[in-house]
């Protein structure tokens, strides 16, 4: 459960900042790119036992979003990349398309990571990277208790909804009260939440775990991966495709 | 005022990254230092708060919408600065890494703009003095509203500055500016009315919750003249990296990661992969067969690796 | 830690509000004993038990767990031996897997990761929450969050188990599955609760409290069957 056998976390870690660097840069008109680049989802994925299928899936929750950053594009650029078959297109659908597949990719990464490792050893290796260990045990807690805040600010809305006349937002005074009584009560289940950690022990700082290791392996991963996505976003393989394909 | 990706340049990005990374590891310490023995929880808690919170809208009377809190100068009078500002940058980033809320090229310049102006700058130097050491309701509220206000102009001011130094925008830096100024003043001041309402409420049923209320006595001036000026120095260490940062790049090629690539390494062969946006063109025959070609071969792949590795049922984490 | 038993001599206890919520409250409860805290809200049930491990100190009186008088000194020691479950398991997993939140008190303790490792999966094996060791606790229903909170603490491998409310809010199944996993264990247990039939099942002996005081102690059914309120 502490990390696989076969990727440790610094290394998975390694190859996933590399990886949303090497996506995240790649010019704005080469979807192509892209789409190489996501040998490392579909591989990773599979190696790591959790199946690209269930990562996939995943990450189709953030289609929303990046559909509605890119959506205007093909409006707004009309300007021609290419005319193929008859059929104009324009770099806004290119644009488009490399929206997309970045957030795709990029989540994708992302969902790989915390799968395999585990947040908190993701954590941990941030913390042996120097970031400090405040800023990652916040984060921890607040993605921790999210749901149950969200949760009891969903009911408190309802109870509210009964008894008024279902307005989506109110005035500054009830709002007031309705965000106030529910900071006062964050507060005190933080209170309860810090009696239950002194009393297994906490004594301040949120331990980690300590047993990330570079094996061999993991070196053998992180080299592998780097190298192939270097070469991945800086040759262009579509050309080679194309050629193959002219041959044919 | 969450910026996009679209707004941001690579070096604006990495001077910003590298002045909030500065700014956090001062803020870790001093936390670890001057923080309350349940501080680490508190701010986990209450950087949840701060996602529910931004879920419920409050009315903007006079117009038909309605507006959110961002929860800086709230943070900072419950938590102290330090604190508020770590809390405020992990809802960013989680904001950013999971909500895809403004990219992560803009990362930096959010937590700067949002995160640490509010929290390290309008506190201390705004709603600190006008609150005073003796806080009764009016002062609370006047703290509340002028700290807003400012915090949202210079933030305003800062995101002009970035998306200029970006070479992004074709408007007049001066129509930007005017038009970001009078919006965020708007937006200042509901921010600045929430932020009050929600402070004198907490007052009245749990005082000893702020870091210093005027219905109770609190730890006083522990967080007096001294974390003062080591926060004005923290901040001049941002901004002296942010200023020698921009002067730099005010002279490059807005899209300084290809072309510093490029002349690093020297190589024609990158030079060909490599599409400069300015450029006409590059061969967009090889676009589509990639395109195509990619989608085939990575189903290819996907079917390999499926079966090649249909034996590791390994355990991981689910949540 | 030769005997694992729970001494409270003369305790009292009053808030820093002036409420004075424990009264010269003295019992012993030895090695192995079940015992069941019964009282009204606001009786002083869960005072009395923050006081078990020291997250509250007497204002007067003394505890001993053990040979160990509960002082500031002592309260590390103190805390590996006790082990509380909170009446809400959401406040006890705070961790982003159950695996973590279970192995949270021994890694605290400074035990190297094997040993983390083995008294995590010995734990979540005791409880039969073994195949979801890598979830999240909002993933799971109620009765298996109370049953991770469980094993949250039995990874320490305490001497002295204190529950508060343990069947609240359980359906009869998930219930019926707490008591089981109760009485199988061997430590001695002090449980503060509403649920009578809990009570009388697992527990010989009740200690009732009524406005910090102690009323009763002695057998369960006798102290139930005169409850008045």
């Amino acid at each position: 459960m502490a990390g696989s056998a076969f990727t440790a976390a610094p290394a998975m870690l390694l190859v996933t900042i590399i990886y949303l660097v090497a996506v995240l840069t790649i010019p704005i008109f080469q979807p192509q790119k892209l789409i190489w680049l996501g040998a490392y989802p579909i591989m990773a994925s599979e190696i790591t036992g959790i199946g690209f299928l269930k990562v996939l899936l995943r990450s189709l929750w953030i289609l929303p979003l990046v559909v509605v950053i890119g959506i205007f594009n093909p409006i707004l650029d009309t300007e021609t990349a290419f005319v193929y078959q008859g059929m104009v297109i324009s770099k806004g659908w290119l644009s488009l398309v490399s929206i997309i597949l970045r957030g795709l990719l990029s989540f994708q990464a992302l969902i790989i990571l915390i799968m395999n490792t585990g947040l908190i050893n993701v954590f941990n290796s941030f913390s042996r990277l120097g970031i400090p260990s405040i800023l990652t045990t916040q984060m921890l807690l607040t993605y921790r208790y999210i749901i149950i805040i969200a949760g009891e600010a969903i009911v408190m809305k309802r109870a509210r909804e009964a008894r008024g006349y279902g307005r989506s937002n109110y005035p500054i005074k009830e709002w007031a009260r309705f965000v106030g009584l529910l900071m006062i009560r964050s507060t005190n289940r933080a209170k309860r939440i810090h009696q239950a950690m002194k009393a297994r022990g906490f004594e301040g700082v949120l331990p980690l775990g300590s047993h990330l290791k570079w094996t061999i392996s993991s070196w053998l991963w992180a080299i592998g991966w780097v190298a192939a996505i270097a070469f991945l976003r800086f040759y262009d393989l579509s050309r080679l495709f194309l050629q193959f394909s002219h041959r044919m | 005022m969450h910026m996009a990706d679209a707004l941001v340049s690579p070096p604006v990005a990495l001077t910003a990254g590298v002045a909030a990374i500065a700014l956090i590891s001062i803020a870790s310490k001093k936390v670890k230092e001057y923080g309350r023995e349940d501080i680490v929880p508190l701010m986990g808690v209450m950087g949840a708060f701060v996602f529910a919170a931004q879920m419920i809208n409050f009315a903007i009377p006079g117009t038909g919408s309605s507006g959110h809190i961002i929860g800086g100068i709230l943070l900072s009078a419950i938590l102290g600065p330090w604190a508020a500002f770590i809390t405020l940058s992990s809802v960013l980033i989680i904001q950013c890494l999971i909500f895809a809320d403004g990219g992560l090229l803009a990362l930096g310049c959010n937590l700067i703009n949002m995160a640490a102006v509010s929290c390290l700058l309008a506190y201390p130097l705004v709603f600190r003095p006008i609150a005073g050491s003796k806080m009764t309701r009016t002062r609370l509220i006047a703290a509340s509203i002028v700290a807003s206000v400012f915090s949202l102009e210079v933030g305003a001011v800062l995101v002009t500055l970035e998306t200029e130094l970006s070479g992004v925008t074709a408007l007049s830096t001066a129509t930007f500016l005017g038009m970001m100024t009078a919006i965020h003043l708007a937006i200042g001041l509901c921010e600045g009315i929430a932020t009050a309402a929600i402070l004198c409420f907490v007052d009245s049923y749990q005082p000893t919750l702020l870091y210093s209320s005027p219905s109770s006595e609190r730890r006083g001036p522990k967080s007096g003249n001294k974390n003062f000026k080591k926060i004005i120095i923290g901040f001049g260490i941002a901004a002296l990296i942010m200023a020698t940062g921009f002067t730099w790049l005010a002279s490059e090629n807005p899209d300084g990661l290809e072309w510093s690539i490029e002349k690093i390494t020297g190589n024609p062969e990158l030079e060909e992969a490599v599409a400069p946006p300015t450029a006409l063109m590059p061969d967009y025959d090889s676009t589509l067969a990639g395109i195509f070609g990619g989608l085939i071969v990575m189903s290819l792949l996907w079917g390999i690796c499926a079966i090649l590795f249909r034996n590791r049922k390994r355990k991981y984490f689910d949540s | 830690m030769s005997h694992h038993f729970i001494k409270f001599s003369d305790v009292s206890f009053t808030y820093p509000d002036g409420h004075r919520a424990l009264k010269n409250i003295s019992f012993t409860v030895t090695h192995g004993e079940k015992v069941a805290l019964l009282g009204l809200n606001g009786s002083g049930k869960s005072t009395l038990l923050l006081q078990t491990n020291g997250l509250l100190m007497p204002s007067a009186g003394e505890v001993n767990i053990g040979d160990v008088p509960l002082s500031r000194q002592t309260l590390k020691i103190i805390r590996r031996s006790v082990g509380m479950v909170f009446q809400n398991p959401d406040d006890m997993l705070f961790m982003p897997t159950i695996f973590d939140d279970v192995a949270f008190g021994p890694r605290n303790m400074g035990l190297p990761e094997n040993e983390v490792k083995r008294r995590t999966e010995s734990a979540l094996e005791e409880v039969g929450l073994s195949d979801v060791a890598g979830k999240a606790a909002f993933q799971l229903s109620g009765g298996q969050r109370r049953s991770a909170a469980i094993a949250a603490v039995l990874s320490m491998e305490p001497d002295i188990l204190v529950l508060d409310e343990p069947s609240a809010n359980l359906d009869p199944l998930a219930r019926r599955n707490l008591i089981n996993l109760l009485k199988s264990f061997s430590h001695t247990v002090i449980i503060a609760t509403h649920d009578f039939s809990l009570a009388k099942e697992l527990c010989p002996r009740a200690i009732l409290l009524s406005d910090g005081e102690l009323k009763a102690d002695g057998a369960t059914s006798e102290i139930i069957k005169s409850f008045r309120y």
